[in-house]
């Protein structure tokens, strides 16, 4: 089964070719990075103003790169949701237009349930499986008895490690995007500030008292004018906010013996996490390549087939994207309803 | 004979209409619904069903490029891309204002959409010609009221698709893939940039 699959939840055009919920005939991301450097961040309108620019050609690209025609596709997949609303709706209208153009069946997919499938890009899942997903947006712990079935055991209580990473990396100064930054930062420094440790319920995290921690004492040392090494710094911070994701993972492998690890979003690209990950927990780890944490539309397309499987029956062209929704649902796993 | 698929989304009309053999046979022009989401392809496809019209038939589709709604204009700017790139159909882009201006008897006839905090999207056009008066502006509504006291403004998109396929309104795009709204201003980020 070949499907095309598009991904416009934030500021990465991004359309694929994938081949039975396996194999990635093409990956095609423009990325607006340059754009939104230039404002220390994304900025939505610009991203979605972007995106209208880009969108035709990325489609066109795609198929060229995996040599199939339109013809060859057997089914349209887009993100739905959550993400940038205006963003999301460019993808939409335009994997309906082309879905319409060519008589073929379309079906909406949930971004962080393709973040979770990147792990099965040549390769087959081992169920059941506990799901870490780390990205600007969130921070779960997904356990997964079968495809497509999803129980939450716990998310951040505030802010999303991304998030918090992309804070403490604008208050360090460094830039766009503050993630990698402040990893590679983080690398060459020592990890001497104290921080503080967050009580946390069950499998939950929490970022925020962490992130303002990082602020305070930038502020702190700026007033009694003492001079620190930044890099120091952005390695405290990076330590403690791992060994939150360490130390809560690993109480859920424990006490849920899954087969398999797979570890799902932007922030799983994280050169700390990569380095110390196996030391930490007690279960065989998948992790995706880089390419494929990051946003990129074969994510969607392995989803989609899975997704497929499950209800093989295309959407409405009615559907709508929305900037918040679920996947924790019986009807999101028969593909008819979404909570938003 | 004329067969074209015209399509806006930049104002809270949603509008879709389908000129067959120079008649316009299917019009969906609904006000106020904010739906443009949900209703815009279910409507292309009910238009073309309807009259079962194989895409291949159509000589163009027209877009309504803006100004307006910045998230709504896209949504038909991006289908007519997709369809046009797709069914190898030439686009026709207009400006959303011509679209409403269109519609007006009057030999001068003005638009405007509008844009909050006294601020219209405006223009003025010469009914006969086409020629733009005033091209899309972002523009303060006593300014552009107080220039042209005679004219009459249209506030709401209900073109006349007869004049529109006859005159110059509508300008044919020479790359699709390159095609974007008309947004007439810059978004605040790029302002702020921009000024300091």
């Amino acid at each position: 089964m070949i499907i095309l699959s598009v991904e416009t939840s934030c500021d990465e055009t991004s359309v694929a070719i994938t081949l039975d919920g396996r194999t990635v005939l093409s990956n095609v991301v423009l990325s607006q990075i340059d754009t939104h450097t230039l404002y220390g961040g994304v900025v939505p309108e610009i991203a979605s103003r972007e995106h209208v620019k880009g969108i035709t050609h990325v489609f066109k690209k795609a198929l060229k790169d995996a040599a199939v025609t339109a013809a060859d596709v057997d089914l349209v997949a887009v993100t739905q949701g959550p993400g940038l609303i205006g963003s999301l709706l460019v993808g939409i209208n335009a994997a309906k237009a082309f879905a319409y153009a060519h008589a073929k069946p379309i079906i909406g997919v949930h971004h962080i349930v393709g973040h979770m499938y990147a792990n099965a890009i040549n390769q087959s899942l081992e169920f059941p499986l506990l799901a870490l997903i780390v990205s600007g947006g969130h921070t779960e712990l997904i356990w997964m008895p079968s495809h497509m079935q999803f129980e939450r055991l716990g998310k951040t209580q505030d802010d999303a490690i991304g998030e918090a990473y992309d804070k403490v990396a604008r208050i360090l100064d460094l830039g766009y995007p503050g993630g990698p930054k402040l990893d590679a930062l983080a690398k060459t420094g020592t990890a001497r500030f104290a921080m503080p440790k967050t009580q946390l319920d069950g499998y939950d995290f929490s970022y925020s008292g962490l992130k303002s921690h990082v602020i305070n004492v930038v502020h702190n040392m700026a007033q009694r004018e003492e001079t620190y090494d930044p890099a120091d710094l952005a390695a405290s911070f990076q330590k403690a906010a791992m060994n939150q994701i360490f130390e809560q993972t690993q109480k859920a492998i424990k006490a849920y013996h899954p087969k398999r690890l797979i570890v799902a979003g932007g922030v799983a690209a994280n050169a700390y996490l990569r380095a110390h990950m196996k030391d930490v927990w007690d279960v065989p780890i998948e992790i995706p390549a880089f390419e494929y944490c990051t946003d990129n539309a074969a994510m969607i397309g392995i989803a989609a087939y899975y997704q497929w499987q499950a209800s093989p029956k295309s959407w409405s062209f009615d559907f709508n994207g929305f900037a918040r929704m679920d996947f924790l649902t019986e009807a999101y796993n028969k593909g008819e309803e979404v909570i938003r | 004979m004329k067969t074209y698929l015209a399509i806006d989304t930049a104002t809270d009309t949603l509008f879709v209409s389908l000129t067959v053999s120079g008649t316009e046979v299917f019009l969906y022009a609904e006000t106020g619904t904010r739906d443009h989401a949900v209703k815009l392809m279910p409507t292309i496809i009910k238009a073309l069903s309807d009259h079962s019209l194989d895409p291949k038939h159509l000589e163009g589709i027209i877009v309504g490029v803006g100004p307006g709604s910045y998230t709504g204009v896209r949504m038909g700017v991006v289908v007519a891309k997709m369809l046009a790139s797709e069914w190898h159909v030439p686009l026709f882009e207009v400006s959303t204002l011509a679209l409403m201006a269109s519609g007006c008897n009057d030999d001068v006839c003005g638009a405007m959409i509008d844009a909050r905090n006294d601020y219209v999207f405006g223009a003025v056009y010469n009914v006969a010609t086409a020629d733009p008066v005033v091209p899309p502006s972002y523009i303060e509504k006593t300014d552009l009221l107080e220039r042209f006291p005679q004219a009459t403004f249209k506030e709401t998109l209900m073109p006349n698709m007869d004049r529109l396929l006859n005159t110059a309104w509508v300008k044919a795009v020479a790359d699709i893939d390159a095609l974007t709204p008309n947004y007439v201003r810059r978004t605040k980020a790029e302002k702020d940039r921009h000024d300091s």
